[in-house]
């Protein structure tokens, strides 16, 4: 009898614990904690600079891409590669452009030898002999100019993004676009 | 029915009085977890995966140490660039001693004149039972090469060291000590002129080591629930120094009540120059004196199921500090910490409803040039410091995953998951008109619904559909105009089923994203831009036909259709700048700027005997894309390029008593590629061998 009593103690705790489950759910969706911030500051319309001069590129091989900015530039699954060093995805490669542009508002750069690109799969163009030239100028230090090769991967994703790049510095030990 | 099902498997522990008993026991526990849990709904968030490398490395399963001296193991591969991997081990290790002799070589040539070159040749001989204990003494080396080749440049840099090592075991904690003198040579001159030989482009640097390391990763002390490990090495080389300090704990203890503790922390630093790298293109300079000090600690109390339910709780915190203490001018010092704090429960697999879920809570800093004060930043007066101090960011991440499955009589199955992640960057940083403007908010909030039908291994069907609220929200003035939602649909079918012979497959889904701008003046007038808009439409079926024991025929048919454009909304049209005849064209329509079609054919004829397997394949593959021409109001096709894709390929993989051998040649045929007609075009190979005599 004492057994039975305790065996409907323990279901009816299931049953709790079920329900505290599901309480939370609700409570996930309905505190706020997954609903955005609404601070906006109002817009204004502003022009952002291609520093990197990216565009450049595009209009080379002949598939121009309106400029708007680095996370419409690059696809979600892009990866950099230093031949010398590591790899880096998306987020953490804007942010190293991102401070670059930061630490100097005088670099130069300038990309030459844009071939034709070759055709891969799924519509993929990959641009095999991209040279660069980096003027570093911030005043500060010495002038500092790297030069190397890139090989870029394009895809089509309603507009030209840029899938893949490797690079292959010619003098730095490591990549100036990845230098931590 | 219901009662039953639980009362006679999960529950029939219930029977055993003591844990009858448990509940009064350990009722504040459970009460205490369950608030923690509701607290930190409106707090935090995270998943429902418990980390595995809280666990402790399973000891008990038995290791087979190959007796075979030998060991060859090489990869090669070539399509778009050339890469090789290849190593030869021997090793002779009996009663007396240890010898063992590495080769290894690594290459990857990406083909437009730059290339990377690896030659190891490390090695050890140790004689075991010096003075009639367990210790073992000897000499190791490390010889390793690593070119560097560009167009116009490279670089040739070799290491030597070579020393004793000791091994010895105290309370059957391992510890090594090793020591030994240092080389380090190079040529930074290798252009086209100066040539690999000339001897006047050759340096080298002697210098000197030692190493300690106590314990390893998987050894417990004491036979107790703990791994304990550090590790110190040094090493100078032509003055200049670096010493690596490394060091990790691992605990795991189980409590009476049946509940277990985890606790894992790891600490690493490293302070000194990098030995050797190139600095420039006639140089041979060292990296800057860097100090890296990392440190990461995880705490987590996973409870033994109680009402159906097991739950865990976890916490964790890493630091990062990077420091160049001499040329702090470079302004890369930084300091990341990160907390988290997560809660898990998971029901017992078998029941009737099946649960897991979790939520997690992560606040992290980031804390560029951290060593200088405010008042240092802001009498910069070239304003540096303040650019590179407002890369500063706070993040905040909240994840939560719930997962849960009915599952009724006849093989059905409904389930239900919600996925919520939220992501929030703020810069706390703000001089005059310099402001970051990429603070953000990404939040993605899943609902997925599915029913699965199985019966036995003959036939599975799923049928699901998501529904997804997407937020990216920008707040500052110049980026809060591309602030949007995405409302975000799926719905898909999985089906697998064997028909006799004949095993079907087929993986559809179609999926719609619509987007809508949060300020939608910014989108209109001069600058009109209506929200993205996009469809897919996705088919994979195979089917495999098994003729006998020997033959296989596969046949794969995979087809995407895609469009992308812009949906037209009435509230982006703005009359004084739209036409009539544009604003009746387009307005509250979907406007499909492009359209693609994707299709490949695949079959594969596969044979097998005794340990040989060849497959013999084609694979036709076709893109095609057209844009809407606005002039003349109709699509076109657009030249992507691309043409047909044909590509033959065949693979033979044998297994033997000592190893396997792989191989693969395969061809690609594009009609619109002009090398076609050239014989030494367009193939790539692949080898592999792993072998031990």
């Amino acid at each position: 009898m004492l057994l039975n009593k305790k065996m409907m103690y323990m279901h009816n705790g299931i049953k709790l614990v079920r329900g505290k489950i599901a309480l939370l759910l609700l409570l996930s969706l309905s505190c706020g904690i997954f609903q955005p911030r609404d601070t906006f500051e109002l817009p204004v319309v502003t022009v952002v600079v291609d520093r990197f001069n990216f565009g450049s590129i595009f209009d080379s091989i002949g598939r121009p891409i309106v400029w708007k900015d680095y996370e419409t530039l690059f696809a979600d699954s892009f990866s950099f590669s230093d031949a010398r060093t590591g790899t880096y995805g998306k987020t953490k490669f804007i942010e190293n452009l991102r401070q670059m542009e930061r630490k100097n508002e005088r670099f130069k750069i300038t990309w030459s030898n844009i071939e034709k690109p070759t055709e891969g799969e799924m519509s993929r163009l990959t641009i095999n002999e991209l040279r660069y030239t980096f003027i570093d100028d911030t005043g500060a230090v010495e002038k500092k100019i790297e030069t190397g090769k890139s090989r870029m991967v394009i895809v089509r994703d309603n507009t030209y993004k840029l899938i893949a790049w490797d690079d292959f510095p010619e003098m730095a030990a490591k990549s100036i676009f990845a230098p931590e | 029915m219901k009662l039953k099902s639980q009362t006679g498997n999960g529950y029939s522990i219930i029977t055993n009085r003591s844990i009858v008993r448990f509940f009064s026991r350990y009722a504040g526990f459970i009460v205490v977890f369950e608030l923690l849990l509701i607290f930190c709904t409106s707090l935090f968030a995270q998943s429902n995966v418990w980390p595995e490398y809280l666990s402790l490395p399973d000891t008990t399963a038995a290791t087979t140490a190959s007796t075979e001296p030998f060991h060859i193991k090489s990869i090669f591969l070539t399509d778009d660039i050339l890469k090789s991997n290849n190593s030869i081990t021997y090793v002779r290790d009996n009663n007396d001693y240890l010898f063992e002799q590495h080769l290894d070589y690594n290459v990857t040539n990406y083909l437009n004149g730059v290339q990377n070159h690896y030659a190891g040749l490390s090695g050890v001989y140790k004689r075991n039972n010096i003075f009639n204990t367990t210790a073992t003494l000897g000499i190791d080396w490390t010889p390793e090469m690593y070119y560097y080749k560009s167009e116009n440049t490279g670089d040739l840099q070799g290491q030597f060291d070579i020393g004793p090592v000791f091994n010895y075991s105290v309370w059957k904690i391992p510890v090594l000590i090793r020591a030994g003198g240092s080389a380090f040579g190079w040529n930074d001159k290798l252009d086209r002129t100066s040539g690999l030989l000339k001897r006047d482009n050759y340096d080298a640097l002697p210098g000197y080591y030692g190493e300690v390391t106590i314990g390893d990763s998987v050894k417990r002390w004491f036979n107790l629930p703990l791994i304990f490990n550090v590790d110190v090495l040094g090493k100078e080389i032509g003055g200049k120094g670096l010493g690596v300090v490394t060091s990790s704990l691992k605990a795991a203890f189980s409590l009476q009540s049946g509940d277990s503790i985890f606790f894992h922390a790891g600490d690493s630093l490293s302070n000194g120059k990098k030995l050797y790298d190139a600095g420039s293109s006639t140089l041979y300079s060292t990296t800057p004196w860097k100090i890296e000090h990392k440190l990461a600690l995880s705490g987590a109390l996973r409870g033994k199921e109680r009402f159906n339910i097991r739950p865990a709780v976890l916490y964790n915190f890493s630091l990062k500090d990077i420091s160049y203490p001499v040329l702090s001018s470079l302004l890369d010092d930084v300091r990341v910490t990160e907390n988290g704090f997560g809660i898990q429960a998971v029901t017992a697999e078998g029941h009737r409803l099946t649960y897991s879920g979790g939520i997690s809570f992560r606040w992290n800093t980031t804390d560029r040039i951290y060593k200088e004060t405010d008042a240092q930043i802001n009498s910069d007066e070239s304003k540096r410091k303040q650019s590179v101090n407002l890369g500063d960011f706070e993040e905040y991440i909240a994840s939560t995953d719930h997962d849960v499955s009915l599952h009724l009589p006849h093989g059905i199955t409904l389930n239900y998951q919600l996925h919520c992640y939220r992501n929030s960057q703020s810069y706390p940083y703000k001089y005059d008109t310099l402001v970051n403007q990429e603070e953000n908010d990404q939040v993605r909030n899943l609902n997925h619904a599915g029913i699965l039908y199985t019966r036995d291994s003959v036939a599975a069907f799923e049928l699901y559909g998501e529904l997804a609220k997407k937020y990216l929200y920008y707040y500052r003035k110049t980026a809060s105009g591309k602030s949007m939602t995405s409302d975000y649909y799926k719905v898909g079918i999985n089906t697998d089923c064997n028909i006799k012979k004949v095993r079907v497959t087929e993986t559809f889904f179609a999926t719609a994203e619509k987007s809508d701008y949060k300020f939608k003046s910014v989108h209109k007038g001069d600058n009109f831009s209506p929200p993205p808009y996009n469809r897919r439409l996705s088919s994979a079926l195979s089917i495999v036909w098994t003729l006998n024991d020997m033959w296989t025929i596969t046949g794969k048919w995979n087809e995407t259709y895609s469009d992308d454009g812009k949906w037209y909304g009435e509230e982006y049209f703005d009359r004084l700048y739209q036409s009539d005849s544009i604003y009746n064209l387009y307005h509250g329509t979907y406007g499909i700027e492009t359209k693609s079609m994707n299709y490949s054919l695949q079959m594969i004829v596969s044979w097998t005997f005794n340990q040989l397997l060849i497959n013999a394949g084609f694979l036709f593959r076709d893109n095609s894309m057209e844009e809407y021409d606005i002039v003349e109001l109709r699509f076109k096709q657009r030249n992507t390029g691309d043409g047909h894709v044909s590509e033959p390929s065949i693979e033979a993989g044998y297994q033997f008593s000592k190893g396997y051998i792989k191989m693969k040649v395969g061809r690609k045929f594009n009609s619109n590629d002009s090398d076609n007609d050239k014989f030494s075009k367009k193939w790539n190979f692949g080898l592999g061998v792993e072998t031990a005599f």
